[in-house]
Protein backbone atom coordinates (compact mmCIF):
# COMPACT_ATOMS: atom_id res chain seq x y z
CA UNK A 1 0.00 0.00 0.00
CA UNK A 2 2.57 2.47 1.12
CA UNK A 3 4.82 1.45 -2.07
CA UNK A 4 1.73 2.25 -4.65
CA UNK A 5 1.47 5.86 -2.74
CA UNK A 6 4.68 6.48 -3.31
CA UNK A 7 4.80 4.82 -7.06
CA UNK A 8 1.39 7.16 -7.15
CA UNK A 9 3.72 10.00 -5.85
CA UNK A 10 6.54 9.71 -8.03
CA UNK A 11 4.70 9.20 -11.00
CA UNK A 12 2.46 12.13 -10.56
CA UNK A 13 5.47 14.67 -9.97
CA UNK A 14 7.36 13.22 -13.30
CA UNK A 15 4.58 13.53 -15.50
CA UNK A 16 5.11 17.16 -16.71
CA UNK A 17 8.53 14.87 -17.89
CA UNK A 18 8.71 15.54 -22.13
CA UNK A 19 5.57 18.29 -22.00
CA UNK A 20 5.22 19.77 -24.93
CA UNK A 21 4.78 24.01 -25.21
CA UNK A 22 1.10 24.48 -25.53
CA UNK A 23 0.34 26.51 -28.38
CA UNK A 24 -1.65 30.00 -28.26
CA UNK A 25 -4.80 30.02 -29.69
CA UNK A 26 -5.34 30.76 -33.54
CA UNK A 27 -5.70 34.51 -34.78
CA UNK A 28 -3.37 34.85 -31.57
CA UNK A 29 -1.42 38.19 -33.88
CA UNK A 30 -5.04 39.65 -34.81
CA UNK A 31 -6.37 39.94 -31.55
CA UNK A 32 -3.23 41.18 -30.21
CA UNK A 33 -2.64 44.04 -32.86
CA UNK A 34 -6.35 44.71 -32.11
CA UNK A 35 -5.80 44.90 -28.35
CA UNK A 36 -2.46 47.16 -28.86
CA UNK A 37 -4.60 49.32 -31.05
CA UNK A 38 -7.62 49.84 -28.42
CA UNK A 39 -4.60 50.36 -25.77
CA UNK A 40 -3.31 53.43 -28.11
CA UNK A 41 -6.27 54.67 -28.79
CA UNK A 42 -7.76 55.23 -25.30
CA UNK A 43 -3.97 56.88 -24.34
CA UNK A 44 -4.83 59.28 -26.98
CA UNK A 45 -8.02 59.86 -25.36
CA UNK A 46 -6.52 60.34 -21.84
CA UNK A 47 -3.29 62.17 -22.91
CA UNK A 48 -4.58 64.89 -20.67
CA UNK A 49 -3.76 62.78 -17.57
CA UNK A 50 0.27 63.07 -18.41
CA UNK A 51 1.34 64.92 -15.67
CA UNK A 52 2.97 67.82 -17.98
CA UNK A 53 0.06 68.24 -19.36
CA UNK A 54 -2.16 68.32 -16.37
CA UNK A 55 -0.24 71.08 -14.72
CA UNK A 56 -0.36 73.28 -17.32
CA UNK A 57 -4.17 73.36 -17.53
CA UNK A 58 -3.58 73.58 -13.69
CA UNK A 59 -1.81 76.90 -14.05
CA UNK A 60 -3.63 78.04 -16.65
CA UNK A 61 -6.90 77.75 -14.93
CA UNK A 62 -4.83 79.27 -11.59
CA UNK A 63 -4.04 81.93 -13.85
CA UNK A 64 -7.47 82.47 -15.28
CA UNK A 65 -9.13 82.54 -11.89
CA UNK A 66 -6.56 85.52 -10.36
CA UNK A 67 -6.92 87.39 -13.35
CA UNK A 68 -10.89 87.23 -13.08
CA UNK A 69 -10.60 87.98 -8.95
CA UNK A 70 -8.45 91.10 -9.44
CA UNK A 71 -10.97 92.12 -11.90
CA UNK A 72 -13.95 91.92 -9.91
CA UNK A 73 -11.86 93.48 -6.89
CA UNK A 74 -10.95 96.55 -8.79
CA UNK A 75 -14.70 97.02 -10.44
CA UNK A 76 -16.13 96.62 -6.69
CA UNK A 77 -13.54 99.16 -4.97
CA UNK A 78 -16.58 101.43 -4.36
CA UNK A 79 -15.31 104.57 -2.53
CA UNK A 80 -17.07 106.35 -0.06
CA UNK A 81 -17.80 109.28 -2.37
CA UNK A 82 -19.27 107.53 -5.00
CA UNK A 83 -21.31 105.53 -2.67
CA UNK A 84 -22.66 109.06 -1.54
CA UNK A 85 -22.75 110.57 -4.67
CA UNK A 86 -25.09 107.16 -5.85
CA UNK A 87 -27.62 107.87 -2.82
CA UNK A 88 -27.79 111.60 -3.62
CA UNK A 89 -28.54 110.53 -7.12
CA UNK A 90 -30.97 108.14 -6.28
CA UNK A 91 -32.77 110.66 -3.81
CA UNK A 92 -32.81 113.55 -5.94
CA UNK A 93 -34.41 111.00 -8.77
CA UNK A 94 -37.39 110.30 -6.87
CA UNK A 95 -37.50 113.57 -5.14
CA UNK A 96 -36.20 112.55 -1.32
CA UNK A 97 -34.58 115.26 0.51
CA UNK A 98 -33.98 115.17 3.95
CA UNK A 99 -35.91 118.41 4.01
CA UNK A 100 -39.04 116.20 3.25
CA UNK A 101 -39.31 115.00 6.99
CA UNK B 1 25.71 25.97 -32.46
CA UNK B 2 27.87 29.10 -32.37
CA UNK B 3 26.42 30.80 -35.34
CA UNK B 4 22.68 29.75 -34.43
CA UNK B 5 23.27 32.11 -31.36
CA UNK B 6 25.14 34.62 -33.04
CA UNK B 7 22.25 34.82 -35.72
CA UNK B 8 19.30 34.90 -32.52
CA UNK B 9 20.82 37.50 -30.73
CA UNK B 10 21.59 39.71 -33.88
CA UNK B 11 17.86 39.48 -34.67
CA UNK B 12 16.97 40.26 -31.20
CA UNK B 13 19.21 43.23 -31.55
CA UNK B 14 17.46 44.39 -34.14
CA UNK B 15 13.97 43.30 -33.27
CA UNK B 16 14.08 45.51 -29.95
CA UNK B 17 16.05 48.44 -31.73
CA UNK B 18 12.50 48.54 -34.19
CA UNK B 19 10.57 47.80 -30.80
CA UNK B 20 11.93 51.00 -29.57
CA UNK B 21 11.20 52.87 -32.70
CA UNK B 22 7.80 51.67 -32.98
CA UNK B 23 7.65 49.66 -35.50
CA UNK B 24 4.55 47.76 -36.02
CA UNK B 25 6.05 45.28 -38.40
CA UNK B 26 8.67 44.44 -35.36
CA UNK B 27 4.92 44.20 -33.08
CA UNK B 28 4.36 41.30 -35.31
CA UNK B 29 7.99 39.68 -35.28
CA UNK B 30 7.95 39.84 -31.46
CA UNK B 31 4.89 38.11 -31.11
CA UNK B 32 4.92 35.79 -33.82
CA UNK B 33 7.99 34.26 -31.96
CA UNK B 34 7.14 34.69 -28.71
CA UNK B 35 3.34 33.91 -28.59
CA UNK B 36 3.64 30.12 -27.78
CA UNK B 37 6.42 30.94 -25.02
CA UNK B 38 4.40 33.51 -23.59
CA UNK B 39 0.99 31.69 -23.59
CA UNK B 40 2.39 28.05 -22.01
CA UNK B 41 4.11 30.04 -19.15
CA UNK B 42 0.70 32.20 -18.48
CA UNK B 43 -1.91 29.03 -19.27
CA UNK B 44 0.69 27.22 -16.77
CA UNK B 45 -0.23 29.68 -14.18
CA UNK B 46 -3.54 30.84 -14.52
CA UNK B 47 -4.95 27.48 -15.88
CA UNK B 48 -7.35 28.94 -17.93
CA UNK B 49 -7.12 28.82 -21.55
CA UNK B 50 -9.36 32.09 -21.92
CA UNK B 51 -7.43 34.20 -18.82
CA UNK B 52 -4.57 33.12 -20.40
CA UNK B 53 -5.03 34.30 -24.25
CA UNK B 54 -6.20 37.46 -22.71
CA UNK B 55 -3.22 37.84 -20.55
CA UNK B 56 -0.52 36.83 -23.31
CA UNK B 57 -1.69 39.80 -25.07
CA UNK B 58 -1.35 42.01 -22.14
CA UNK B 59 2.41 41.14 -21.78
CA UNK B 60 2.86 41.95 -25.61
CA UNK B 61 0.97 45.40 -25.33
CA UNK B 62 2.93 45.95 -21.64
CA UNK B 63 6.18 44.79 -23.44
CA UNK B 64 5.69 47.12 -26.51
CA UNK B 65 4.72 50.03 -24.76
CA UNK B 66 7.68 49.81 -22.03
CA UNK B 67 10.57 48.57 -24.34
CA UNK B 68 12.32 52.10 -23.28
CA UNK B 69 12.94 50.25 -20.04
CA UNK B 70 14.29 47.19 -20.93
CA UNK B 71 18.25 47.02 -20.36
CA UNK B 72 20.18 44.88 -22.23
CA UNK B 73 21.48 43.64 -19.38
CA UNK B 74 19.79 40.21 -20.06
CA UNK B 75 18.28 38.26 -23.00
CA UNK B 76 15.27 39.85 -23.93
CA UNK B 77 13.11 36.54 -23.65
CA UNK B 78 14.46 36.27 -20.09
CA UNK B 79 12.50 40.11 -19.96
CA UNK B 80 10.04 38.51 -21.76
CA UNK B 81 9.54 35.67 -19.70
CA UNK B 82 9.41 38.23 -16.47
CA UNK B 83 6.54 40.23 -17.94
CA UNK B 84 4.64 37.30 -18.39
CA UNK B 85 5.23 35.63 -14.83
CA UNK B 86 4.51 39.27 -12.83
CA UNK B 87 1.53 39.60 -15.14
CA UNK B 88 -0.14 35.94 -13.98
CA UNK B 89 0.40 36.55 -10.56
CA UNK B 90 -0.86 39.86 -10.44
CA UNK B 91 -3.80 38.23 -11.93
CA UNK B 92 -4.29 35.58 -9.38
CA UNK B 93 -3.76 38.00 -6.77
CA UNK B 94 -6.27 39.76 -8.39
CA UNK B 95 -8.58 36.71 -8.48
CA UNK B 96 -8.30 36.00 -4.80
CA UNK B 97 -8.85 39.28 -3.23
CA UNK B 98 -12.17 39.05 -5.31
CA UNK B 99 -12.71 35.62 -4.13
CA UNK B 100 -12.38 36.89 -0.45
CA UNK B 101 -14.95 39.31 -1.32
CA UNK B 102 -17.07 37.10 -2.38
CA UNK B 103 -16.75 34.86 0.50
CA UNK B 104 -17.68 38.15 3.08
CA UNK B 105 -20.36 39.10 0.25
CA UNK B 106 -21.83 35.49 1.00
CA UNK B 107 -21.04 35.83 4.73
CA UNK B 108 -23.08 39.03 5.35
CA UNK B 109 -26.25 37.33 3.01
CA UNK B 110 -25.48 39.68 -0.13
CA UNK B 111 -26.13 38.03 -3.92
CA UNK B 112 -23.18 37.58 -5.45
CA UNK B 113 -23.01 36.35 -9.00
CA UNK B 114 -22.00 32.73 -10.09
CA UNK B 115 -18.28 32.02 -11.06
CA UNK B 116 -17.84 29.85 -13.57
CA UNK B 117 -14.21 28.05 -12.97
CA UNK B 118 -12.67 25.30 -13.97
CA UNK B 119 -11.87 23.13 -11.76
CA UNK B 120 -9.40 20.06 -13.59
CA UNK B 121 -6.87 21.46 -15.57
CA UNK B 122 -5.50 19.91 -18.52
CA UNK B 123 -2.51 20.86 -20.24
CA UNK B 124 -2.50 20.19 -24.00
CA UNK B 125 0.98 19.54 -23.88
CA UNK B 126 0.93 16.33 -21.67
CA UNK B 127 1.46 12.80 -23.20
CA UNK B 128 -1.68 10.98 -23.43
CA UNK B 129 -0.64 8.23 -20.73
CA UNK B 130 0.39 10.85 -18.13
CA UNK B 131 -2.63 13.06 -18.49
CA UNK B 132 -4.39 12.15 -15.66
CA UNK B 133 -1.65 12.48 -13.47
CA UNK B 134 -0.35 15.66 -14.49
CA UNK B 135 -4.47 16.96 -13.78
CA UNK B 136 -3.67 16.15 -10.22
CA UNK B 137 -0.11 17.61 -10.25
CA UNK B 138 -1.48 21.04 -11.63
CA UNK B 139 -4.09 20.81 -8.78
CA UNK B 140 -1.49 20.23 -6.35
CA UNK B 141 0.88 22.66 -7.50
CA UNK B 142 -1.64 25.58 -6.57
CA UNK B 143 -1.21 24.72 -2.70
CA UNK B 144 2.88 25.72 -2.65
CA UNK B 145 3.92 29.44 -2.47
CA UNK B 146 4.44 31.88 -5.48
CA UNK B 147 8.06 31.52 -5.88
CA UNK B 148 8.44 27.87 -6.01
CA UNK B 149 5.49 27.25 -8.10
CA UNK B 150 6.97 29.79 -10.61
CA UNK B 151 10.26 27.78 -10.26
CA UNK B 152 8.80 24.17 -10.78
CA UNK B 153 6.80 25.21 -14.16
CA UNK B 154 9.36 26.99 -15.53
CA UNK B 155 11.80 24.26 -14.99
CA UNK B 156 9.02 21.75 -15.97
CA UNK B 157 7.06 23.25 -18.63
CA UNK B 158 9.53 25.56 -20.39
CA UNK B 159 12.66 22.83 -19.62
CA UNK B 160 14.18 26.36 -18.36
CA UNK B 161 18.11 26.48 -16.95
CA UNK B 162 18.01 27.43 -13.42
CA UNK B 163 20.32 30.34 -14.04
CA UNK B 164 17.69 31.79 -16.62
CA UNK B 165 15.13 31.08 -13.79
CA UNK B 166 17.14 32.44 -11.76
CA UNK B 167 17.42 35.84 -13.68
CA UNK B 168 13.59 35.69 -13.22
CA UNK B 169 12.57 35.47 -10.03
CA UNK B 170 15.81 37.29 -9.20
CA UNK B 171 17.49 34.97 -6.83
CA UNK B 172 20.52 32.94 -6.98
CA UNK B 173 21.20 29.39 -8.62
CA UNK B 174 21.63 28.22 -5.53
CA UNK B 175 18.34 29.87 -4.53
CA UNK B 176 16.55 28.06 -7.39
CA UNK B 177 17.81 24.80 -6.15
CA UNK B 178 16.39 25.54 -2.46
CA UNK B 179 12.85 26.34 -4.52
CA UNK B 180 13.29 23.34 -6.35
CA UNK B 181 14.04 21.13 -3.56
CA UNK B 182 11.19 22.72 -1.00
CA UNK B 183 8.58 22.72 -4.29
CA UNK B 184 9.17 18.70 -4.84
CA UNK B 185 9.03 17.72 -1.23
CA UNK B 186 5.96 19.74 -0.49
CA UNK B 187 4.41 18.17 -3.75
CA UNK B 188 5.48 14.96 -2.17
CA UNK B 189 3.22 15.49 1.09
CA UNK B 190 0.57 17.03 -0.67
CA UNK B 191 0.05 14.40 -2.94
CA UNK B 192 0.77 11.95 -0.17
CA UNK B 193 -2.21 13.14 1.69
CA UNK B 194 -4.72 13.25 -1.68
CA UNK B 195 -3.40 9.82 -2.74
CA UNK B 196 -4.36 8.70 0.87
CA UNK B 197 -7.54 9.82 1.06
Amino acid sequence: MRKDITELVDKTISSLDGINRAEAPGYFLAKTKAKLYRSEQKEERFQFRRPVLLIAVLTLFLVMNSLVLLHVQSNSRYTHTDKASNVDGFAKEYGFTTSDY
Amino acid sequence: MCLITKRTSLNEQSLIQGLQQGEEKMFSLMVETYQHMVFNTVLGLVLNFEEAEDLSQDVFVLVFQQIHSFRAASKFSTWLYTIAVRTALNHLRKQKAKKRAVYIKRFLGMEVEQEIRQTDFNHPGVILDNKEYAAVLFKALQQLPENQRVAFLLVKTEDMRYEEVAEILGVSIKGVEGLMHRAKEKLRNVLNDYYKS
